[in-house]
């Protein structure tokens, strides 16, 4: 406990640290400025919330409309709830799937795979359709906007400096006592190589720790300026939410019905389950080179090669590489906006991202294990 | 000389230069190779450079009044040939139509002539390979004799200028034989595009190669010892000097090959052309030939590249350990990025990005000038800085 307490006071004492949290903050609050666009009428629907509920198909909707003061913004929501809509009323999850692999071009084997996700997802639409939560307004014809600016911009640039920050601890933390000169004399202590385990503990804590700090210090002002409050109870597959692909639009069709709030938690979690893959990578590179530069060069280009994977698989046809492709973490990173959704051509399974992260996580401790097991071994030179 | 190969040899380390090749190919098939792949982009994309390509060899770069006329001939020849087809043709009699007028009013400007429509087998096949695309020809060839009547008989029309500059070079457009060049715009396009990706590579590279050369002297302790050596502190000289011409020797490397696969697609035949042209809708605020252009995007991207070779080489210079060089280098490196996208989509033309908030001819070298001026300062103010160390202290 003390070495893991010596290890990550290491890390948090790094100017660097704080530094690169005060840039990452200030590049969101940059972010943050870009959204005022929307936030008018988004911040109408929030608040007149109290007055006319959350659900279109109620009567007391168009009720409370009626009570408030007469204005633009009254009469634009009322002209985009006239006629409520359940988009997962009647929806044939097969008949999306087979235009979504039309899109694609998939064949043979994986194209069965694909078609068996639309079908294992219609229960999902039946029940989301019964239940009538596609009915909310949330933020009536800005929701896509608005979804897309909070998961696609604020939290996945969130998250994307998080990753960054987790991969660079944990090379710091496997590097420093090569470029201290102190490994030839920490590694000869009792605790020896088992050092590492500390390393990587500390390594994991400091990075979930940031990650935990960059999602509510940017969260917070996210709330304060865009509603977010207001919005917290309302069902991410409202009929007014969808995800574009090409010209085609697709109603934003999750897994589960899940409230904001609990979409925002469940992407936290995932997110830190990502971060944790990250530090997993990083460690497995840290551990096989000695120069810090040269791991993290490994790093970046494998990153970037899996970035690239699926891309050229598809190109080539190659369906097979294109859906081991889309499994490691880089894809799933990029796929943060469609997270727990049926994902359209970017997946083959069910809760893909979470599926992928959980393997991602196994496999990366194996490779970490592995790693380490060689290093225990290593001779001195 | 001896140092300087030896800095460069310290640089060039064959892990750095093959994550650079990897990087180089990666970022070729996920983003450039389209712009190879798909130039020209469909029809009438195509028709239009076919037919700019075969005026230039038959008027040269500009079209005069009486090649107007002439041009004039050929779109009346083409018209005729195309009737004799239709005429020629059962598909199309079966119709009722027999000539190219016939076709055009009452197919085109039928609903019916949309898919499965009345008319939608004639209205593909007059479009199709069968017909060597004759649909799309005729279509260009008219759209480029209407944009000569609009753009080069009655000038003045085009885009609305907004500052005092803008309406000087639209009044400067005005004048007789202006307007007159013969260009296929899209080219423009799709170097401005190609170069852009090619420049952001090029930054990344940099990045890659000098991130953390400084930081790797610190480590092994070698300045100290450089020092007292005879060439003495001088030595950061040659290192700034082997930093600068790396990036220089990447960019080389880099416009060699990115610029061998791209000269495939022969539009270097434009080279002479000058970019503003009547077939063409975007006003460029310089008479720059398509040469001249790409020269000019290529210095963008040389400027970059060396103005991110003298900070990083500041950078590593004042960083102890390779983490915290890369963190240095990290913004840096994201802020270059973003400079090379802003500058090198369509320079000089209204639809840059950056002068769209600025508004200033030309603003796109001034930023590229200014970030050089700043890295080659960085670079210098580093060498002096170690010039003057006192390493007692």
């Amino acid at each position: 406990m003390r070495l893991f307490r010596f290890e990550l006071g290491k890390l948090l004492r790094l100017p660097m640290v704080w530094g690169f949290l005060a840039l990452s903050l200030a590049l969101n609050g940059l972010f943050l400025a870009t959204g005022a666009e929307q936030r008018p009428f988004s911040g109408y629907v929030a608040s007149v919330l109290p007055v006319t509920y959350q659900r279109t198909d109620d009567p007391a909707f168009a009720a409370g409309l009626d009570t408030l003061p007469a204005g633009e913004f009254r009469e634009l929501l009322r002209e985009q709830t006239a006629v409520p809509r359940n988009a997962f009323d009647g929806m044939d999850a097969a008949a999306v799937g087979q235009a979504q692999a039309g899109l694609l071009g998939v064949t043979g084997v994986w194209a069965d795979l694909f078609a068996r996700k639309y079908e294992a997802y219609q229960p999902a639409a039946d029940e989301i359709a019964a239940s009538g939560d596609a009915y909310d307004v949330y933020a009536a014809e800005t929701t896509h906007d608005y979804q897309v600016f909070l998961i696609g911009v604020i939290l996945h640039t969130v998250l994307t400096e998080a990753l960054l920050l987790a991969v660079l601890l944990t090379l710091y933390a496997f590097g420093c006592e090569v470029q201290n000169r102190t490994d030839l004399l920490v590694f000869s202590t009792r605790a020896g190589r088992g050092l590492n385990r500390y390393k990587l503990a500390a390594a994991l804590c400091a990075s979930l720790l940031c990650c935990l700090l960059l999602y509510f210090l940017t969260l917070i002002p996210f709330a304060l300026f865009y509603s977010l409050r207001d919005f917290l109870g309302m069902h991410v597959a409202s009929s007014f939410n969808y995800v574009q692909v090409g010209v085609a639009r697709f109603p934003f069709m999750v897994w589960k019905s899940f409230r904001l709030g609990g979409y925002l938690g469940a992407s936290l979690a995932l997110g830190l389950a990502l971060v944790a893959v990250f530090v997993l990578g990083a460690a497995v590179c840290g551990l096989l080179l000695r120069n810090t530069y040269l791991a993290f060069l490994l790093w970046f280009t494998l990153s970037v090669g899996s970035l690239a994977l699926p891309v050229l698989c598809a190109d080539a046809k190659l369906w097979g590489g294109y859906f081991l492709g889309l499994c490691l973490p880089v894809p799933v990173w990029l796929g943060q906006q469609e997270w727990f959704t049926v994902q359209g051509i970017n997946a083959f399974l069910p809760w893909q991202e979470t599926v992928c992260t959980a393997a991602n996580l196994a496999a990366s401790a194996v490779l970490v294990w592995l790693a380490a097991r060689r290093f225990r071994r290593k001779d001195l030179g | 000389m001896r140092i300087l190969y030896y800095e460069l040899r310290k640089i060039w380390r064959l892990p750095v230069v093959m994550a650079i090749v990897f990087l180089g190919i990666v970022q070729y098939f996920l983003f450039m190779e389209f712009d190879i792949r798909f130039f020209p982009n469909g029809h009438p994309a195509a028709e239009q450079y076919g037919l700019a390509r075969e005026w230039i060899e038959k008027y040269g770069p500009t079209m005069e009044p009486d090649e107007y006329e002439d041009a004039k001939q050929s779109y009346a020849a083409l018209i005729a040939g195309t009737d004799a087809r239709i005429a020629a043709d059962a598909r199309f009699r079966a119709h009722g139509i027999s000539t190219w007028g016939q076709f055009s009013e009452t197919v085109l400007q039928s609903p019916e002539a949309e898919g499965s429509g009345q008319y939608g087998d004639i209205r593909n096949l007059l479009y199709s390979e069968e017909y060597a695309y004759l649909g799309y020809r005729i279509e260009a060839l008219s759209s480029a004799l209407f944009s000569y009547e609009i753009r080069v008989r009655n000038p003045g029309g085009g885009f609305e200028p907004q500052t005092a500059a803008e309406r000087a070079r639209a009044e400067a457009l005005s004048a007789p034989g202006r307007m007159n060049g013969i260009f296929p715009e899209q080219c423009v396009g799709n170097l401005s595009e190609y170069l852009c990706w090619a420049s952001i590579f090029g930054v990344v590279s940099v990045a890659v190669l000098l991130g953390a050369g400084g930081t790797r002297e610190n480590l092994s302790r070698m300045p100290g010892t450089l020092w007292s050596s005879r060439t003495g502190r001088h030595v950061a000289g040659y290192q700034f000097a082997a930093a600068l011409l790396s990036a220089g020797l990447l960019f080389a490397a880099e416009t060699l090959v990115y610029g061998g696969i791209y000269a495939r697609l022969g539009t270097q035949f434009f080279w002479s052309s000058l970019t503003q042209s009547f077939l063409g809708h975007r006003c460029f605020w310089f008479d720059l030939t398509y040469g001249q252009y790409a020269l000019c995007l290529l210095g963008f991207a040389l400027a970059l590249m060396l103005g991110m070779a003298g900070t990083l080489f500041a950078l590593s210079q004042a960083s102890d350990s390779y983490i915290s060089s890369i963190w240095k280098a990290l913004p840096v490196t994201v802020a270059m990025i973003f400079a090379a996208a802003m500058v090198t989509q369509w320079p000089f033309t209204e639809r840059n990005e950056l002068y769209r908030h600025v508004r200033v001819f030309g603003v796109e070298a001034v930023l590229c000038g200014l970030l050089l001026l700043a890295g080659v300062s960085a670079g210098m103010l580093a060498v002096h800085r170690a010039q003057g160390k006192e390493r007692l202290e």
